[in-house]
């Protein structure tokens, strides 16, 4: 047991206060809800451990995702191991609860523009997404990444084109990609 | 610039839209109490109440577990908060669970694409998961010392951990631990991204590895090519591991209870002689020489068969029954040598000096090896 100083544990009240749903949002959005309530946990916890090297606002929020966005890929051996304890289980005739992901895509159709965009390479689609769902401005999420505005701005270009050709077999009008270029 | 299918299509299929949906519940950061004062409970009536609402109830109950979690996490009282780990403290957990040999107590410890080394890392891919049961097997006990956190580095914060290690049964015949080794851990969030079991051979292959290998070669050797890739290299499969634990015992029970040879003696052994005595040669093996009575046994596990026949004769000279040839026994020798041996007790010590009839060799085997008393 260590003895923490108030301010510190005010300190970590307040940022967890402040940012416990953006971050449970990021976790959920990637791996669904019951998992994402661990990663989110985990991730509080690393904070604590790193208080002292928190950023101030407005850095705070993506370094919490940065944290977030590591224990996600740790979980991810973990969701395999699990992944093959229900195969097991499956074969011995015992169903095991559906993914909690599939239960918070809320529109018909989201589902497989989701999927697409879980198709997209690793890095691309964590880029995409906090471009789009955490609604990042491209300079944090080079920060973030450890990349140049403009190599974010080629890996958004790069994966929106995909994604056009992903959704066209599916029924989406998308604009033609020439329109990217701006005329 | 325009993104447009992201912007149109991908944007508006945010599984999350807006993170106070997840908020269907109340939700407070949790106070530092006492963990008897806490409430960590789901209130079950008001997710009841909520299932309603869609399929955010779920969520919502995983969000005041969440924060149930983390005020167990803060339990404590006004004064005190228990701490996460450190990576000093990290570094002892995953230590812990690496001398209890917990194969997947350690894994769960693992960044995802650690690097880990197991003791024989000279090797290469050789799976640690395997080495950790090999190492259980063969009798292996890791004494980790005092971690100490080193500055951080690109990767993450470095941590080493010396250690010590029995092996081979080595605290049951009374040698070792054996030190020099250094655990070198890189740490980041809680979890170990590199273990290198930084293993010390320099002492522990002398004094066991190849006093047992011997041993091995002259008792077992249908099994060497079982448990040896080569001579500096065990194997670790299933089987292999089960033979190592079986040997380990039987090479333990073979020194530590060697088998007694009795000998045609003139008379009783004195009194000072009486009891078990260990010594190192010259050449490194263990020698071990019992007196019980009027019977005499010699052990040498590393060289099989070697039996000292000897009888103590009236002026407490120790006589060999059968004439220890020695180099004489080498074709072409003219040399010619009956070995005889007096001997002297110092307190815990004992010395056998020999009594040389030829100066072919100058001295026997057992001269000048200083034995200790084992404790009866």
């Amino acid at each position: 047991m260590h003895t923490v100083s108030p301010l510190r544990q005010r300190r970590f009240e307040e940022l967890y206060e402040r940012h416990l749903l953006e971050v449970f949002a990021y976790c959920v959005r990637r791996i669904g809800g019951s998992e994402a309530a661990d990663a989110c946990s985990e991730t509080f916890l690393v904070a604590w451990r790193r208080l002292d090297d928190l950023p101030e606002p407005p850095e705070t929020l993506p370094y919490l995702y940065g944290i977030a966005r590591r224990v996600i890929s740790n979980h991810a051996r973990s969701l395999r191991r699990r992944g093959r304890l229900d195969a097991r289980l499956a074969s011995l005739g015992v169903t095991t609860a559906p993914d909690p992901s599939l239960l918070v895509v809320q529109r018909d159709g989201d589902q497989e523009i989701v999927a697409a965009v879980r198709k997209l390479k690793p890095k691309d689609r964590e880029i995409v997404m906090l471009y789009a769902w955490e609604d990042l401005p491209r300079d944090t999420i080079a920060e973030m990444m450890g990349m140049t505005r403009s190599a974010i701005d080629q890996r958004i270009h790069r994966a929106n084109q995909r994604l056009a050709r992903i959704l066209q077999p599916h029924g989406y009008s998308t604009p033609p990609i020439a329109q990217e270029g701006g005329t | 610039m325009s993104y447009d299918v992201i912007d149109r299509l991908v944007r508006p299929a945010n599984p999350v839209p807006d993170p106070r949906m997840l908020e269907p519940v109340e939700i407070s950061v949790p106070h530092v109490r006492r963990r008897d004062e806490m409430d960590t409970r789901v209130d079950i009536d008001q997710v009841e109440e909520t299932k309603s609402r869609g399929p955010w109830v779920g969520i919502a109950a995983a969000v005041v577990l969440l924060v149930g979690a983390l005020a167990l996490f803060l339990m404590t009282d006004d004064s005190d908060v228990a701490a996460p780990a450190t990576p000093v403290e990290t570094a002892n957990a995953y230590l812990e669970r690496y001398a209890a040999f917990d194969v997947d107590g350690v894994e769960a410890m693992l960044a995802e694409n650690a690097t880990v080394l197991p003791w024989e890392a000279y090797e290469p891919n050789r799976d640690w998961r395997n080495d950790v049961r090999y190492l259980e097997a063969a009798g292996f006990q890791l004494m980790v010392d005092q971690c100490t956190e080193l500055p951080a580095s690109s990767l993450g914060v470095r941590v080493n951990c010396p250690y010590e290690v029995h092996g081979l049964g080595s605290d049951q015949i009374g040698e070792g631990p054996f030190g020099g080794s250094v655990f070198r851990l890189v740490i980041e969030d809680g979890l170990v991204v590199s273990s290198d079991m930084g293993f010390d051979f320099s002492e522990f292959s002398g004094t066991m590895w190849f006093p047992f290998q011997s041993w091995i070669k002259e008792n077992h050797s249908a099994d060497f090519a079982a448990m040896y890739v080569h001579e500096g290299l065990s194997r670790q499969t299933d089987a292999a591991i089960a033979l190592w634990k079986q040997h380990v015992a039987e090479y333990v029970e073979y020194v530590t209870n060697p088998p007694a040879t009795t000998l045609p003696v003139e008379g009783a052994a004195p009194p000072e002689l009486a009891g078990t005595w260990r010594g190192r040669s010259e050449t490194g093996e263990m020698v071990t020489v019992g007196f019980d009575g009027t019977q005499i046994s010699v052990n040498i596990p590393e060289i099989t068969g070697f039996v000292l026949e000897a009888e103590i004769s009236d002026d407490g000279i120790l006589i060999p029954a059968t004439p220890d040839t020695g180099m004489a026994s080498t074709p072409g020798s003219q040399c010619s040598i009956d070995r005889q041996f007096t001997w002297s007790v110092e307190g815990d010590e004992l010395t056998l000096t020999e009594v040389v009839e030829d100066t072919c060799v100058t001295r026997g085997y057992l001269a000048g090896i200083a034995f200790s008393k084992l404790p009866s």
